[in-house]
């Protein structure tokens, strides 16, 4: 199947903006878009914590987002087998160009970035969806710092990580 | 649990289609030469910002506003900001990215969950480390009339970054 055409940048911001309101109405979730949670949430189930400290704070919003990113797993496979994006595929495109191919410094690299990615999240309360997305939305004072953070410790490693990119 | 999927499922979609869940996107950003991550972030707030004050205008909706408590924001952020950086995916974009088959983020998501593990584990000893907080505080005023124009500034000043990041881009 031919590739679809992307959505345009302020359609996808308008439609994520009122899907995030829909789900904040008290008679939907009456809670925001939130994603970061579920990570210790699913760990602490498997690792049977479940009477741990933090598992007894987490319960309801892990649970929440758990079904929530189960929904976002499969619409990211319905929408991308429909449009022809899928592809198994380890190494992404703008990676290698600036990386190589090497399989092993990509496995590494990410593995690295998704244990400080969670631990960062966890440590601050949120991630782009629930600090960033939903406490900008309410113009949070914690989101709104975290967001000024998180631009810079990201502008500044992906200067010294990714160089001057081609 | 349906209808949480089911608005899982649109939130997929709406990244999927956008391609804003891609390591060229979030990783593109980090190398400044892709701006759809900030354009689609501010879009959204922008938009999302009026909404919700039109929703709690009728009673249907309350504020979940998050802690501000410093030393774990800024501890956290500076993390999170590495993190999201070399992985170019973030927590959400993540699982999305799964499902379009990148075996890089299935990669991240396993090291994210042991990264979830351990932070269970640490909670009772660094709980106390990462205060002061500062409470549940927003830019909202105490007064209804000057809310609503704060919402109407910061929403059009986040646009118009939006639209000026937008042209940057085309001119490059």
């Amino acid at each position: 199947m031919k590739k679809g055409k992307a959505l345009h940048w302020l359609w996808a911001g308008i439609l994520l903006g009122v899907l995030n309101v829909f789900v904040m109405n008290v008679h939907v979730s009456n809670r925001p878009i939130g994603a970061s949670t579920m990570f210790p949430y699913v760990a602490g189930l498997i690792a049977n914590l479940k009477s741990a400290a933090y598992m007894q704070i987490i319960a309801r919003p892990g649970n929440w987002e758990l079904y929530f990113l189960i929904g976002a797993f499969i619409g990211g496979l319905v929408s991308s087998l429909a449009f022809g994006d899928f592809k198994l595929k380890l190494i992404p495109s703008r990676w290698s160009k600036v990386k190589g191919e090497n399989k092993g410094k990509r496995i590494l690299w990410a593995a690295i970035g998704g244990f400080l990615l969670i631990l960062g999240a966890r440590i601050a309360g949120g991630c782009t969806s629930g600090h960033i997305l939903s406490g900008g939305m309410q113009l949070s004072v914690s989101s709104l710092t975290f967001g000024v953070v998180v631009i810079i410790s990201f502008l500044i490693t992906g200067k010294l990580f990714y160089g001057r990119a081609k | 649990m349906i209808k949480v999927i089911i608005l899982g499922f649109l939130f997929g979609i709406i990244l999927q289609r956008s391609r804003v869940n891609t390591f060229d996107k979030i990783g593109g950003f980090a190398m400044l030469k892709d701006f759809t991550v900030p354009k689609i972030l501010l879009a959204s707030i922008a938009t999302s910002a009026i909404l919700l004050l039109i929703e709690m205008q009728f009673g249907a909706a309350n504020l979940h506003v998050k802690p501000f408590i410093l030393g774990g924001i800024i501890v956290g952020g500076i993390l999170f900001g590495i993190g999201m950086a070399i992985l170019g995916y973030c927590p959400g974009t993540l699982i999305v990215s799964i499902g379009e088959g990148r075996l890089d983020a299935v990669i991240g998501t396993i090291f994210g969950l042991i990264a979830g593990w351990i932070y269970i584990l640490i909670f009772p000893g660094i709980k106390s480390l990462l205060g002061p907080n500062l409470g549940k505080i927003n830019l909202y005023s105490g007064n209804a009339v000057v809310t609503f124009l704060i919402v109407i500034v910061y929403s059009a000043l986040l646009l118009y970054l939006a639209f000026f990041l937008d042209k940057k881009q085309v001119i490059k």
